[in-house]
């Protein structure tokens, strides 16, 4: 017998709004219906203002992603000027860029242990979050929305003391990060319930071209920061993290050693801070115009940005495609033919943020 | 103090429910219930039933798409409740007001007792929000008993 189950908008697994229709035949789900669109807000539209305004606007986007969406929109809106951000602006961007991972995937690692129920590690992981917040409140005054970023630079500087700071933090976050990696790793529990839950194979991820940690954690290695260097990135190397498995323990691995790759990168960037003179703003000779795009990586995979100008302080168009709107396709397919207890389970190892997916 | 009030005093069950904000208030409710700012010692339970919730946690702007469920999940709650409107976005419509997709604030759809400001607001700000809640909980509580009793 078939039975349909409404699975949404309104769910405790999900913080935001998702709507999943499901077909059951007994504890088997033989169709699924994504609807998405809850949280829509006509964002694009809003961007045709102040340019200058617009990356505060751009942080609205979506909060977890704050430092990404911000910094995409400020490298479209540059390349359109052909504006160069001074060296000092560019180390503090990708410094913030990686304090953003950092909690983002603290963050994603703590949801998906607590759609499986371990209540235990996933305040240990919120625990080590808090540790990121602190830092990003005492470099930008924010904790979750930083409003640093401006079209040809960044508002705030991290000084030599600060700089020292994060060092520290980074030293005390690397031994958390190790703790909560062993307790993961370890745990026969944890890695019964993951592995070989919803499993996407290389094939199918590179014809659906979902990007980030789920194509990372399918054997792609795709990664804007190796493919397409922006910002410190050029110097900086970065291999993309690659996990064979497919299921939602590679991906949730993919998230976790990352986490060591942002502590590393943001070691590399902190001593370049004192070589660097005291310039964080360029100011531009004119205004945006005709077209460009911006791609970043953000936590949950390329961030696209697309901006046109036309010679005035408002924008003509801008186009957001975000990391969740290429992931979302690849949600349908994984969980027809899963159980229905796996159906929140192998959504929020894809870590959606709607708010971003819908605008 | 009866003993209900005195119940609902130290455990209230709270419902969130985020209409399409940016998600900064979002993280910030989940902060509350993680160990720095652990909501839960003050018996504040986070619950995903609305038939079970004595307070609603409204974060961000009301969708045109959620209107209709917002008003639904309000009037599966039972009374007495508070809905709390988290951020500025849920109290007036912040920097969403003028974008076409969505109706502004919390108060045009449903009945908001408390308003918590702040862009992002921090979680400081909700435990305020919250512990003001109780006190409206109670009042109406007794409201409603003295109205019953008027009734009798």
């Amino acid at each position: 017998m078939r039975t349909v189950v409404q699975f949404g908008p309104q769910h405790p697994v999900w913080i935001e709004p998702l709507r999943l229709k499901l077909t059951l035949d007994g504890e088997v789900v033989k169709d699924a219906e994504l609807e998405a669109g809850y949280v829509h807000r006509g964002l694009e539209k809003k961007f045709e203002w102040d340019y200058n305004k617009a990356a505060y606007l751009s942080e609205r986007v979506c909060a977890i992603c704050t430092q990404h969406h911000s910094t995409c929109y400020c490298l479209a809106v540059e390349g359109t000027m052909g504006l160069e951000v001074p060296r000092r602006a560019a180390i503090i961007r990708t410094i913030m860029l990686e304090l953003e991972r950092l909690h983002s995937h603290l963050l994603a690692i703590g949801l998906t242990l607590e759609a499986i129920g371990f209540e235990n590690l996933f305040m240990q992981s919120f625990k080590d979050r808090e540790l990121v917040l602190d830092v990003f409140e005492r470099t930008t005054g924010n904790r979750v929305l930083h409003g640093i970023n401006i079209v040809g630079g960044v508002t705030r500087n991290i000084g030599p003391e600060m700089a020292k700071e994060i060092s520290s933090f980074c030293d005390v976050m690397e031994k958390r990060c190790h703790d909560l990696e062993k307790m993961v790793v370890n745990s026969y529990t944890i890695r019964q319930r993951m592995q070989g839950v919803g499993v996407m194979s290389q094939k199918m991820a590179e014809d659906l071209c979902v990007v980030g940690p789920v194509a990372r954690g399918s054997n792609v290695p795709y990664d804007v920061r190796a493919v397409a260097p922006y910002l410190l990135y050029k110097e900086i190397k970065v291999t993309p993290v690659v996990e064979k498995g497919g299921d939602c323990w590679a991906r949730t691995m993919v998230r976790v050693r990352e986490l060591f790759q942002s502590i590393d990168i943001i070691r590399q960037c902190l001593p370049l801070l004192d070589g660097a003179p005291d310039e964080l703003f360029a100011k531009s000779r004119s205004m945006p115009d005709g077209e460009n795009f911006a791609r970043v990586e953000a936590p949950r995979g390329e961030l696209f940005y697309f901006v046109r100008g036309k010679k005035s302080k408002e924008l003509d168009r801008v186009k957001i495609r975000t990391s969740t709107y290429a992931n979302g396709i690849g949600i349908v397919p994984l969980i027809k033919g899963a159980q229905l207890a796996d159906v929140g389970f192998i959504t929020i190892t894809f870590d959606p943020c709607i708010e971003c997916f819908d605008r | 103090m009866s003993l209900t009030e005195l119940a609902r005093k130290k455990s209230p069950w709270v419902i969130h429910v985020g209409t399409g904000g940016c998600n900064g208030c979002d993280i910030e409710l989940l902060a509350c219930l993680a160990p720095r700012y652990d909501i839960s010692r003050f018996g504040v339970m986070s619950t995903g039933n609305p038939k079970h919730a004595d307070i609603m946690l409204v974060v961000g702007p009301v969708s045109l798409k959620y209107k209709e469920i917002i008003k639904n999940l309000y009037d599966q709650m039972p009374d007495p409740k508070v809905v709390i409107a988290v951020g500025t976005c849920a109290s007036t419509g912040g920097i969403y007001q003028g974008c076409y997709g969505h109706c502004g604030s919390v108060d045009k759809v449903i009945p908001v007792d408390v308003y918590v400001p702040g862009c992002n607001v921090r979680p400081e700000a909700i435990i305020d929000g919250l512990v003001l809640a109780l006190d409206i909980l109670n009042e109406k509580e007794r409201k409603l008993l003295s109205e019953k009793k008027g009734a009798a």
